[in-house]
């Protein structure tokens, strides 16, 4: 957090325009995962929940994640309400005494709803690279984010910090055989080989004696 | 206030030729299928107090979206829509530029009496239709009661129609330090709650849940704060205190002994959702008759750390002044000060979250509504069912679609029965604005550009509510409607 700070104070005094203290704005940031994080899918394909760390918040404040469209958090018209999907959003954590939080992930209440496809309120699409977009004329991103804020409910606060999230095309698996087919075709195998064994000693031998 | 006159009037000209077109009498009449009569009246809404901020942003995005070209020349029939293009078409706005309002909240409960004028003498103040004056639509932040409800024979279905709209969750709070237990796995339990809201467990270390050691640094007196009793939120809590925790169906919250009311304010219960009455009101009293002021004690009841309420978790969550009132902000006078901040208590280790509430797994969930008197604005029935996909409404834009009264279009809109004019009609329409499907629906906002479905969801999700779970909408509707 204190080099967070550092350079934000370095940033506001090259730009020299008289500003004397870094914005809050700058203030928050997420310390893991970096950004772009690429999120793991299960062995179904369905993206998993990840632990995050954020700092630079008030100390004792709740502290909101959600999973957002790929509009920049700095961007004039980017609004939580609109451009975050508040279904995603797991229980607020309360900032420690420096402003860090921790949404850990083996914690059920701190799980973010990470998704691929249509959101769970059903206002934007995230998706991997390639992906076909669903049916209904939704916006897509595959340039969805993960927010952390202290207000997920206006524009207004400048505390927000945001990691871009890729999404990972679901892994097709070869299917197994079935046993229904498997087992006959190993049976026919193995009885088959007996047989050109078998031929195969027999005229063996017929050779041998001749 | 002139440039918007000027987006309504192409609104009203442009816009609605280009977006609606409904087949409408030989003379200018209002469009067919609404409850338009080309005047614009005003109604007022009024009852819940959680619902109130959410009510109004809708209202305001309501009443002033697209409307019909209107008379604005000084004199009689100033601001009623000018004869136009025949037949007119619906705007899908506020076409008849009406005025609707919230009044001041009393509560849910005293929001539908005042709808149904089911109290003698019922006159809800600062109201403007009926003699006396009363609400012509109500707010609630609780599902309708079917029984002992604020209508004559006490089902209040057989009098309205409930139209919900988003959905919430009540928590349990707790402050200051206290939120310590959001991290404790299992806690609180049912079984701890249910023992603190009947007044056996009156200190924290006997909540087991908690494991609380006896004269630490954490236990304390536990000061259990009541409600208004006619707030939503309060009835929503009973009802689960009574068929969830098990307290039974004659359990009442305020009743209880060890329930506080507040000492000033005449002795009344705080309404819900602000912390700021409860701490003005120690900071001059106390509690339960410790001095004047907070404390940081932690035996002392008058120390946040000890105390435990409810509300709306999408109010505690997007009004952060309402959930943490800073020592610096409040009145010196009577005693100490000491910030005051609200958290959300697990149960049975589970914490409120805009996941769950949407999910619709949060233990105390709830539907917000918008309520109306049926003759104003109800659902088309089959076999008695709420049916909209069987009954639709009036076409939308230019198609083949066999919509309501023989119109056509290219879709066919949400289909509410109710009144056809006046203040009748007015009800009727601006109920239809919230509970339309989706964007294919809606129009476009004038002065945003943005379609009033996104705002209506922007609007919901600004005072920390979720949308109404998928599973408990009406197929055809974004609304849960409830008739």
């Amino acid at each position: 957090m204190r080099m967070t700070r550092l350079r934000a104070f370095a940033a506001t005094a090259t730009i020299g325009v008289g500003v004397l203290a870094a914005s809050p704005a700058f203030a928050v940031s997420i310390t893991s995962p970096p950004s772009p994080y690429t999120v793991q899918n299960n062995s179904a394909g369905v993206p998993q929940p990840f632990t995050f760390s954020a700092s630079g918040f008030p100390a004792n404040t709740s502290v909101y994640a959600a999973i957002c469209d790929g509009t920049s958090i700095t961007s004039t018209s980017w609004d939580p309400t609109a451009n975050c999907d508040s279904g995603t959003s797991p229980a607020a954590v309360v900032s420690d005494a420096s402003g860090n939080v921790t949404f850990n992930s083996t914690n059920p209440n701190f799980q973010i709803g990470v998704f691929d496809g249509t959101g769970p309120s059903g206002g934007f699409n995230c998706l991997y690279t390639g992906q076909t977009p669903p049916a209904g004329g939704l916006p897509s991103f595959t340039n969805c984010q993960l927010v952390v804020m202290d207000n997920a409910f206006s524009s207004v606060s400048p505390n927000k910090a945001a990691i871009t999230l890729t999404l990972q095309a679901p892994v097709a698996k070869t299917p197994e055989t079935p046993y229904a087919v498997a087992l006959p075709l190993g049976a026919i195998a193995i009885l088959g080989g007996g047989y050109v064994a078998l031929r195969r000693r027999r005229n063996h031998s017929a050779g041998v004696a001749a | 206030m002139r440039k918007f006159l000027r987006y309504a009037g192409i609104a009203g000209g442009t816009v609605a030729l280009a977006v609606v077109g409904i087949a409408g009498p030989a003379s200018a009449t209002p469009p067919t299928g609404y409850g338009f009569d080309n005047t614009p009246h005003v109604i007022v809404g009024g009852g819940s107090d959680t619902t109130w901020a959410a009510q109004l942003r809708i209202t305001q995005l309501w009443d002033s979206s697209p409307a019909c070209t209107s008379n604005n020349t000084p004199g009689a029939g100033l601001s009623d829509c000018l004869a136009n293009a025949n037949p007119e078409t619906n705007t899908l706005g506020n076409y008849q530029r009406d005025t609707v309002s919230q009044a001041y909240p009393v509560g849910s409960g005293a929001g539908i009496d005042s709808l149904n004028n089911n109290t003698a003498g019922d006159n809800y103040v600062g109201t403007v239709n009926g003699t006396p004056a009363n609400v012509d639509f109500a707010r609630s932040s609780r599902a309708p009661k079917t029984t002992g409800g604020a209508c004559p024979g006490g089902n209040e279905l057989t009098c309205d129609t409930f139209w919900g709209y988003a959905q919430d969750g009540v928590q349990i709070s707790v402050f200051n330090g206290r939120s310590s237990i959001q991290s404790i796995s299992g806690a609180i339990s049912l079984a701890d709650i249910k023992n603190i809201y009947n007044c056996t467990d009156t200190q924290w270390s006997q909540v087991a849940s908690l494991g609380i050691a006896p004269g630490s640094a954490q236990d304390g007196p536990i000061v259990v704060w009541g409600m208004n009793s006619s707030s939503g939120t309060y009835g929503t809590m009973k009802t689960w205190l009574q068929n969830v925790v098990g307290l039974g169906s004659t359990y009442d919250i305020d009743s209880q002994a060890c329930v506080h009311h507040l000492t000033g304010s005449g002795g009344t219960y705080p309404f819900e959702n602000d912390i700021k009455p409860v701490v003005n009101d120690v900071l001059a009293n106390g509690v339960a008759g410790s001095a004047a002021g907070l404390s940081g004690l932690n035996t002392d009841p008058s120390n946040p750390q000890n105390w435990i309420w409810f509300g709306s978790f999408g109010i505690a969550s997007a009004y952060g002044y309402a959930s943490n009132y800073p020592a610096a902000n409040q009145p010196t006078t009577g005693g100490p000060t000491l910030t005051t901040t609200e958290f959300s208590a697990p149960i049975n280790g589970v914490l409120p979250s805009g996941s769950n509430i949407l999910g619709n797994t949060w233990t105390i969930g709830r539907t917000l509504f918008h309520v109306t008197k049926k003759a104003d604005a109800d659902c088309p029935k089959t076999g008695g069912i709420c049916d909209f996909v069987g009954n639709p409404g009036p076409g939308i834009g230019t198609g083949a679609t066999a919509c309501a009264a023989g119109t056509t279009g290219a879709l066919c809109d949400l289909n509410v029965v109710g009144g056809a004019t006046g203040i009748s009609g007015a009800v009727r329409e601006y109920t239809r604005f919230q509970c339309r499907v989706n964007g294919t629906e809606q129009t476009l906002d004038p002065l945003t550009g943005k379609n009033y479905d996104t705002e209506i969801t922007s609007a919901i999700k600004a005072d920390g509510f979720q949308l109404v779970p998928v599973a408990l909408r009406t197929t055809g509707s974004r609304c849960n409607v409830i008739s």
